[in-house]
């Protein structure tokens, strides 16, 4: 997210964590009312799926007509990466583009959001969801010839333990063993029924990514990588382009039987000036780009012909990016939760929506909005604006502590986005007798202060995922404390038996109803304890020109219909260019 | 003798930007070991700190960057492949990407400018405070008063997005030597015009003020009684003693030009040294904004030394003075 964290923002122990600091952007809530609309190219094959908004979608970026073989695809990015090792580098919308260029995910996300085998054939738990065996599909090479089979897999899971990126989101993980040519077990310390998103490789699905031994043995893999992806690594400049060609080995055939990958060479152009970044696809110079700049978005919306875009505001399953103000609960004076509800009842968010986020996306009063499979109807219980309550909890405060306001250090990345928004969250808060500290800090910093807890308020961005257990590890009880290394992961420090119970509960039950039953309740704590403000919804926009075909329409080995661009991700493997 | 105090002075300016360079980097908020550790943890963080000498006195922490800058060590990027303290990619590899690229577009804004400011300047001069002089001081005060990040993206907008006379940006430039020659002057074309834009103003001005003095020289009226035309007595005896201030400011531009650079790389996204400054700055990648700094310091000191020398050649009564002295 430009305007509030670049990818290399976040990273480290929050996998996902692409999580943006600032508070910046955002919209809000009725989805119909501000969301994102689709025209443009894109031809229609078969039924939409379900899990889309049609009249918003479309079937955008969904291939039109026969592939057409060859060409070169350019993207372009908001960022680079720093490297290519899953285990050493977090992935972020760039990091897992890459990774589905060079890797095979062992999973992938359906479109109504079900996970099914990609690389691997099968991933079967036994009846108590307390071990899984994923066996991988045979005849499978890694780039350097090498075979993908169960001692590969199990030199992955073996380094992915041993990683201080990763290992701290495998708690549940016992033990690893390889049971077979091509088949690895893990054995749970408790049940994991939803242990197979974490294989669908989205950001902080890392552990998805099947490597090259030889490569990690050598060192190299994250200045050149190696794995069985649809592309091969060619070249890569920091901060310039990463090039690879099509990998004439590939395992996948498409459903009429014909080679994947279609085009010959795909290369990504790192542009983190969004302006630029447009500019270059108006002319030509890439064929496709993805923001989550409001002011970029509502130009994407205004072409008229030639370009094809999708938003992810029309994606209802997991869970999207929310950008909210994350306190530290732990920390005085917002360790009162009087303050923290007297600052959610402050931010006039319609206004901040019209001034700040442009009304891109709706309004936002938790973690999953309308339309999203774990929607609470019933509300969340999130405080509406009211200035006059605000008042009222400052005051009381006040009272109990000498009569002084409540001052309140509001750190946000150094962006002229970040500042604005901070500065205009921040005359809310001034208005109800908060005295507001705004600050400024690097973006790398101001993580390590969400790390190791020297905040009081934070802009931020986080928890877009295809599966609500994959932010387990920022809101667990047991996230509050330091792990090794004297980090913790759930930032806000937030200690509740409840959510610890409600997600462990839904980690380890299959039934449908009870996991939608227990990310609710998450919700309706975290609605009530406050460790977040929220501000808006970000939305992502992928936009392509006309020429360039199913970029937004993945299939997986079986040819069901794989899940869109979420946070700006989509897959390489099957778009085409025509000419 | 002459050279040898140069050199020296070469010398101590240099060593003055590197410490210059190293102690305001260092002053900047904020630890490179939280850009390296990314949050990994206090571990990572002592880790860091005691592998790449960060807890040591600055004196120290100096003396051992220096030490292997003289051995034409740059170091390593803190980012740019690096990963839990893990070494990155040497810096000097960044730097052989990027600095071909801003060497191209400084020189050719420069061609470029001079190009057109010196016929402006040289028909302005032959009739001063006539209409073409007023109208063309006026045009330069304006292209000078606009500034780089204004021009950039309105001649993107004209000339690449709507009229697609140009490429926009993130255009891919193939080397200057592979052949495709063309296509890289009309590549670099646009970003070159913004850099060139500004100078031109100025060159401009300068020139026609030094021209339109040395027009009434005694030397010029000779010129004229001999019955040369008055091209050749521009072009073969006014030009020459006339761009002395010329060449002076051209060599100070140069700084300005890597300044812009920035902006232009920036818009454009070419990945010159400007881009790589841009991005190492917003990452805290201290060694790499440390080796560009030198670098294009260095760069600024030689070509004004030679601009200094340069002195000799076009002026006679220069050489002959030194050769006395």
């Amino acid at each position: 997210m430009p305007r509030s964290y670049d990818r290399r923002t976040f990273i480290a122990n929050g996998l996902k964590t692409t999580a943006g600091a600032a508070a910046l952007g955002g919209t809000g809530a009725l989805l119909d009312a501000c969301g994102g609309s689709s025209k443009g190219g894109g031809g229609t094959t078969t039924t939409p799926p379900t899990t889309y908004n049609v009249k918003k979608h479309l079937k955008t970026g969904w291939g039109s007509g026969t592939p057409v073989r060859g060409g070169t695809l350019t993207i372009g990015t908001e960022a680079d990466e720093s490297g290519f090792d899953p285990s050493e580098v977090a992935f972020d919308s760039t990091g897992v583009m890459y990774a589905r260029t060079i890797y095979d995910p062992l999973a992938i996300t359906l479109a109504d959001g079900t996970i099914e085998p990609y690389l691997a054939e099968s991933i079967t738990p036994n009846a108590d969801y307390t071990s899984w065996e994923i066996t991988l599909r045979p005849n499978v090479l890694f780039h350097d010839g090498t075979a993908c089979d169960g001692a590969a897999l199990l030199l992955n899971m073996k380094t992915y333990l041993a990683s201080p990126l990763v290992n701290f989101t495998l708690t549940y993980v016992d033990s690893i063993s390889q049971t077979g040519p091509l088949s690895v077990t893990i054995n749970m310390k408790n049940p994991w029924v939803s242990f197979n998103a974490w294989l669908a490789g989205y950001i902080g699905g890392q552990i998805a990514y099947v490597f090259a031994p030889n490569a990690s043995h050598k060192k190299t893999l994250n200045l050149h990588p190696v794995g069985t992806g649809p592309f091969v690594f060619e070249s890569w400049q920091p901060n310039v382009k990463f090039t690879a060609t099509a990998n004439p080995h590939y395992w996948r055939k498409d459903s009429a039987g014909r080679q994947l990958p279609y085009v010959d060479s795909i290369t990504f152009l790192p542009i983190p000036d969004v302006a630029s970044r447009f500019s270059a696809l108006q002319t030509g110079e890439i064929d496709l780009m993805h923001t989550d700049d409001d002011p970029t978005i509502l130009q994407i919306r205004s072409l008229t012909s030639g370009y094809a875009y999708v938003e992810d505001d029309v994606i209802t399953v997991g869970q999207p990016d929310m950008d909210f103000l994350m306190i530290n609960t732990a920390a005085t004076p917002l360790n009162d939760i009087r303050l923290r509800r007297a600052m959610a009842y402050a931010f006039n968010q319609p206004n901040y929506r019209q001034v700040i986020c442009e009304h891109v996306a709706g309004p936002t009063d938790g973690l999953f909005p309308p339309g999203n499979e774990y929607y609470n109807p019933a509300g969340t219980g999130y405080p509406t604006y009211n200035p006059a309550k605000a008042k009222a909890l400052v005051q009381a405060w006040m009272h109990d502590n000498g009569g002084q306001p409540p001052v309140v250090p509001y750190g946000v990345t150094q962006t002229p986005e970040s500042e604005r928004a901070a500065a205009t969250a921040s005359t809310y808060f001034t208005a109800v007798g908060f005295k507001v500290q705004p600050s400024t800090v690097q973006q790398a910093q101001l993580i390590g202060d969400a790390v190791l807890g020297f905040f009081h308020v934070l802009g931020w961005r986080q928890f877009a995922n295809v599966d609500p257990d994959l932010n387990y590890v920022f809101w667990a009880k047991t996230a509050a404390v330091s792990h090794t290394g004297g980090f913790v992961t759930n930032f806000a420090r937030f200690q509740d038996n409840v959510v610890q119970s409600e997600l462990d509960k839904a980690r380890q039950t299959a039934d449908h109803a009870t996991r939608v039953a227990a990310y609710q309740a998450v919700e309706q704590r975290i609605c009530q304890d406050l460790p977040y403000i929220f501000t808006d919804r970000d939305v992502w926009n992928v936009c392509a020109n006309t020429k360039t075909q199913n970029w937004n329409h993945p299939t997986d080995p079986q040819g069901h219909v794989g899940l869109g661009m979420l946070s700006g991700i989509i897959w390489p493997t099957e778009i085409w260019k025509t000419t | 003798m002459i050279w040898l105090r140069r050199a020296i002075q070469l010398v101590v300016t240099v060593l003055l930007v590197t410490l210059l360079t190293f102690l305001l980097t260092s002053l900047l908020p904020g630890s490179p070991v939280y850009e390296i550790c990314q949050g990994a943890g206090n571990a990572c963080v002592k880790q860091v700190t005691a592998l790449d000498g960060l807890n040591k006195p600055f004196v120290v922490q100096y003396l051992l960057w220096l030490k292997h800058l003289l051995t034409g060590n740059l170091g390593y990027s803190y980012t740019e492949g690096a990963s839990f303290g893990a070494q990155g990619v040497p810096i000097a590899s960044l730097i052989k990407t990027a600095y071909p690229i801003t060497l191209e577009e400084i020189v050719f804004s420069q061609v470029m400018a001079l190009m057109v400011a010196v016929p402006l300047a040289m028909y302005a001069a032959l009739r001063p405070n006539r209409l073409f002089d007023r109208l063309s001081t006026t045009v330069s005060f304006a292209t000078l008063s606009v500034p780089t990040f204004i021009v950039a993206p309105l001649l993107v907008l004209i000339f690449a997005v709507t009229f697609h006379v140009f490429p926009g940006p993130a255009a891919q430039i193939p080397s200057l030597f592979s052949g495709q020659f063309l296509t890289n002057l009309h590549t670099m074309f646009l970003p070159a015009a913004v850099l060139a834009i500004g100078s031109v103003a100025v060159y401009q001005r300068l020139l026609r003020a030094d021209m339109v003095a040395t027009l009434e020289e005694d030397f010029i009226l000779m010129a004229r009684a001999k019955g040369l035309t008055t091209a050749r007595i521009l072009t073969r005896h006014a030009l020459r003693p006339s761009t002395f201030t010329l060449m002076t400011v051209a060599g100070i531009q140069v700084g300005g030009l890597i300044t812009g650079a920035v902006i232009v790389e920036s818009v454009f996204q070419l990945n010159g040294l400007g881009l790589l400054l841009t991005h190492s700055v917003a990452q805290h990648d201290y060694p790499t904004i440390q080796a560009i700094t030198v670098i294009v310091a260095v760069a600024y000191i030689v070509i004004n030394l030679l601009i200094d020398s340069l002195y000799l050649v076009i002026d006679p009564r220069i050489r002959r003075a030194r050769a006395t002295s």
